[in-house]
């Protein structure tokens, strides 16, 4: 069932994708400066910016990575989003709808400011686009 | 380098896992599924902690993924897996009493979630292993 659609102010400074198309199999968003220590209180969130198909047995992947600079790596181990289509249908994600949520763990290092997120994909998804970005939860 | 290994008042009624061991290469449910209320604002979180040493050796592999729902048979991942990861050649260890990870429970869940549960797949045989899993307060 996943996530409600819930909309959102969004500064402009926190943005980490916005309309990014999919081209490639390792896409990366902007590195968003969120100020770090955010006690639980800011979240990323990823919509389709565009409609998004995930053909027959293709991966789809979002994943964050966190640090003490512009050059964050420490993903914590967690995939925010992970999806592979079965092999008899594709997975359809229409425009607008949220395809993860992370609300920033308030026990990360006080020293972690940095966020950006990885997209990977084996499937040709450069028709289609995502917004991305870090907000009050 | 991961989260700090922060200190939690728990609530026996919260509990996911109370040393529960890890599985032989395979796949297990937490012990308990707990009923957290649902719609907690993003003011609860999962803590999954070793109770004791946890190590992955090489190639071996530790995923663990939570599932919420709206009876006590919860399904719904949201596709987001906690933590995973592959052992390098140096292996992968936890302390007792590290975080093996976190997550705050979104507050964008459809209202009618109140039951989370967690599952912990291992490929190698980790049965000697344990850990501590729980809801609390952020």
């Amino acid at each position: 069932m996943g996530y409600k659609n819930k909309a959102y102010v969004i500064d402009e400074n926190l943005v980490l994708s916005k309309a990014q198309a999919l081209v490639g199999a390792d896409i990366y968003s902007a590195v968003v400066n969120y100020g770090g220590n955010s006690l639980g209180y800011m979240k990323i969130v990823v919509k389709a910016h565009t409609e998004i198909v995930i053909p027959v047995e293709g991966t789809f992947a979002i994943v964050a990575s966190y640090g003490n600079t512009s050059s964050p790596t420490d993903t914590l181990g967690k995939v925010l989003y992970e999806a592979i289509a079965p092999e008899d249908d594709d997975i359809t994600i229409p425009a607008g709808e949220t395809i993860c949520e992370e609300i920033i763990s308030n026990s990360l290092p006080d020293n972690y400011k940095y966020v950006k997120l990885s997209y990977t994909t084996d499937a040709d998804l450069s028709d289609y686009k995502v917004d991305a970005f870090v907000v009050m939860a | 380098m991961g989260y700090k290994n922060r200190a939690y008042v728990v609530d026996e009624n919260l509990i996911l896992s109370k040393a529960q061991a890890l599985p032989n290469a395979g796949n297990v449910d937490s012990t308990n599924v707990v009923k957290y209320g649902g719609n907690s604002l993003g003011y609860a979180k999962i803590v999954v902690k070793a109770h004791n040493a946890v190590s992955i050796a090489d190639t071996k592999a530790l995923t663990i993924v939570a599932k919420y729902g709206s009876t006590n048979t919860p399904t719904d991942t949201l596709n987001k897996v906690l933590y995973t990861a592959t052992a390098g050649s140096s292996g992968i260890s936890f302390a007792a009493g590290d975080t093996i990870c976190e997550e705050i429970i979104p507050d964008s869940l459809p209202d009618n979630y109140k039951y989370v549960k967690l599952t912990y797949t291992t490929t190698a045989n980790e049965s000697t292993e344990t850990v501590d899993a729980f809801i609390t307060m952020t």
